[in-house]
C-alpha cells in the first residue's frame, strides 16, 4: 500500500488481486445480494484509493482493508434500517447460551471432514446466512480476511472473549446445518 | 472461557474454502484498476522509478524545441538578403536626370555654412555646367565625406584633422578634388584606365596646400604661416591658371562645388593643383553597384581587358564581388579566373 501510494500502480495490482475474493465474498455472504456487494465493494475499493495518502502502517492491510469493509457494511446497515446486531454477549436469552454451551468441540476426526463436498459447501453458505450478522462477521473475518482473534476484536471493538464466543457459536451453528445436511 | 480449539475446525474451513469461490464481475476489476491507475497518474510523479513511463517524453522535449529553432533561424538567415556594403547602402544610384535627390539635397543643406564665404569665383570658373552634373558630383562628394569607413584605396589621402575653423574651406577643397578630374571626362569612371598610373604616381605627391588663402581673407588662428605660403605660391602659379583654363566647360561639377561653397574659397581652392590619386580615387567605383556599372560600361565598350581588371580590382575591393554581380556578370565572372 505504501508504495501504491508513492505512485507504484502495480503495488495496487498486487493487492486488489490479493484480497477481492475475500473481500467480495465477505459482503457477499452478508449482504447475500450480489448487486449490493458490488456496490459496497467498489465503494469499499475507491475508498482505498481515495485515502491512499493518508494511509498509515498501524497494522496488517487486510486489517485495515476489512476495517473499511466492516465500517461500510454497517453504514450499509444502518442507512437501510437493518442494523440488527444483536450480540450473544449482550443478549439475555440464557437458552442461546446454553445452547452454545452445548455444542461439542470440534475435532477433526469427525464425520464432517469427510463428508464436505460441494453440495455441504453450498449448504454452508445457506446456514452461515442465518447467523446472527456479529457471529457471521466474526466467521467471515476469520476465514476470508485471515484475521487474528485480536484484530476481530479489534475490528469489532468488543474483547477477545467475545470474539470467541461469537466464533464458537457460530461454529457450532454451521456444524449442525452442515450435520443436518 | 471458550477453548480455541473449538475455533479451529479445519474441516468446516476446508468446506468453506471448497464454496469460497465467487469473485467480483470483471467489469468491477476494471472500473476499480482503472480508477486506482487514474489515480496515481493524476498524481505529481515523483523523480525515480515510478516516473519511469514519462521520463522519454521529457527527454527528448528540449532537444525537439532546440532543433525546431534552430531550424527556424536557419531559414530566416538563408531569407535575408546578402550583405550590403555600408557604401552602397547609402549611395543613390539615381540617375543624374532624377529629379530630388536626397543626397545633393543633404549636400546642400551641409554647404550652408560655406556659403559666408566672399564671392566671386563663380566668374573665375567656367560656367558651362549643367544642373543635372553638378547634383550628381554632389551625390557622389556626400557619398565620400558620409561614408568614411569605406576602405581607403591605395592612393587615398589621410587628411589631418584641422580646425573647425577651416571646416568649409577643407570641404570645398574636397568637392574640387573630386570635380577637377572628373570635369574632364564626364562619364561616371572615366580615369579608370589611369588609375594604376595615378596610384602609382599619388605617394610621390607632395600634401595638399591647405585651401586658404590668406591674401584674401583672414586664415584661422591654427593655421600654420608655412601653409599659408604654399597657398599663396599655388595660387599665383602660372600652372595652376593652367589647369583651370584646361577644365573644360563641360565640367559642372566644379562649377557647382564653387557656387556652393563660396567664391572666395573656390579661388583658392580652385587654384590648387588636383593630384593623380585624388583623381583615382574620385574614379575609383566605391559601392558594389557603382563597380557593376563600371564594368558593364567596360564591357559594353569591348573593352574585355579593362572589364577584367576592373572584376580584378572589385574582386580585391569585396572578397565576396562574384556573389555581388548579377546573374549575368556572375556568369561572365566564373569564366575569369581569381
Amino acid at each position: 500500500m505504501l508504495a501504491y501510494a508513492a505512485g507504484e500502480a502495480a503495488a495496487f495490482d498486487a493487492l486488489y488481486a490479493r484480497h477481492k475474493g475475500g473481500v467480495y465474498r465477505y459482503l457477499v455472504r452478508h449482504c447475500g445480494n450480489a448487486g449490493t456487494a458490488d456496490e459496497l465493494f467498489q465503494d469499499i475499493w475507491m475508498n482505498v484509493i481515495r485515502v491512499r495518502a493518508t494511509y498509515a502502517p498501524s497494522a496488517k492491510f487486510a486489517t485495515w482493508l476489512y476495517t473499511l469493509a466492516h465500517h461500510r457494511l454497517v453504514d450499509h446497515w444502518r442507512a437501510r434500517g437493518q442494523a440488527v446486531l444483536v450480540s450473544i454477549d449482550d443478549d439475555a436469552d440464557d437458552n442461546a447460551r446454553n445452547a452454545v454451551d452445548a455444542l461439542p468441540a470440534a475435532r477433526t476426526d469427525e464425520p464432517l471432514a469427510r463428508v464436505v463436498n460441494r453440495e455441504l459447501a453450498s449448504d454452508l453458505g445457506a446456514a452461515l446466512a442465518q447467523l446472527p450478522p456479529l457471529q457471521r462477521d466474526a466467521f467471515l473475518l476469520q476465514h476470508e480476511g485471515g484475521l487474528s482473534l485480536a484484530e476481530i476484536a479489534q475490528l469489532q471493538d468488543v474483547g477477545v472473549e467475545t470474539v470467541k464466543s461469537r466464533l464458537r457459536y457460530a461454529i457450532a451453528r454451521l456444524r449442525l446445518e452442515l450435520a443436518a445436511s | 472461557m471458550t477453548d480455541e480449539r473449538d475455533l479451529d475446525d479445519p474441516a468446516l474451513a476446508a468446506a468453506w474454502r471448497a464454496q469460497a469461490n465467487e469473485a467480483p464481475p470483471p467489469t468491477l476489476d476494471a472500473a476499480i484498476l482503472a480508477a486506482a491507475h487514474r489515480a496515481v497518474k493524476s498524481a505529481p510523479a515523483k523523480i525515480g522509478p515510478g516516473g519511469e513511463a514519462t521520463r522519454p517524453w521529457r527527454w527528448w522535449m528540449p532537444l525537439a524545441a532546440a532543433a525546431a529553432i534552430g531550424v527556424v533561424a536557419i531559414g530566416v538567415i538563408q531569407q535575408m538578403p546578402p550583405a550590403q556594403d555600408p557604401a552602397g547602402a547609402i549611395v543613390s544610384d539615381t540617375p543624374p536626370g532624377a529629379p530630388g535627390s536626397a543626397p545633393a539635397k543633404e549636400r546642400k543643406a551641409e554647404a550652408v555654412p560655406a556659403q559666408a564665404a566672399p564671392p566671386g569665383v563663380s566668374e573665375t570658373t567656367p560656367q558651362a555646367a549643367a544642373p543635372e552634373p553638378a547634383k550628381r558630383t554632389r551625390t557622389e562628394t556626400a557619398r565620400a565625406q558620409a561614408v568614411p569607413q569605406a576602405p581607403p584605396l591605395p592612393a587615398q589621402r589621410q587628411e589631418p584633422s584641422r580646425p573647425i575653423a577651416g571646416f568649409a574651406a577643407e570641404a570645398e577643397r574636397d568637392a574640387l578634388r573630386d570635380a577637377a578630374p572628373r570635369a574632364a571626362t564626364p562619364e561616371p569612371f572615366p580615369a579608370r584606365k589611369d588609375a594604376p598610373a595615378a596610384q602609382n604616381v599619388a605617394p610621390a605627391t607632395p600634401p595638399l596646400p591647405p585651401m586658404t588663402a590668406p591674401a584674401q581673407r583672414p586664415a584661422p588662428a591654427t593655421a600654420p604661416d608655412t601653409r599659408k605660403a604654399q597657398t599663396a605660391d599655388a595660387f599665383a602659379a602660372p600652372e595652376t591658371a593652367g589647369r583651370r583654363a584646361a577644365v573644360p566647360a563641360a565640367a559642372p561639377s566644379a562649377t557647382a562645388k564653387v557656387e556652393r561653397g563660396g567664391a572666395g574659397q573656390a579661388a583658392g581652392a580652385l587654384a590648387v593643383p588636383a593630384p593623380p590619386a585624388a583623381s583615382a580615387d574620385a574614379a575609383t567605383p566605391h559601392s558594389t553597384d557603382e563597380w557593376i556599372a563600371h564594368i558593364r560600361r567596360l564591357r559594353a565598350e569591348g573593352d574585355e581587358t579593362a572589364a577584367r581588371r576592373a572584376l580584378a580590382d572589385f574582386r580585391i575591393a569585396f572578397p565576396d564581388a562574384d556573389a555581388r554581380l548579377p546573374p549575368g556578370l556572375q556568369a561572365w565572372a566564373a569564366t575569369i579566373p581569381r
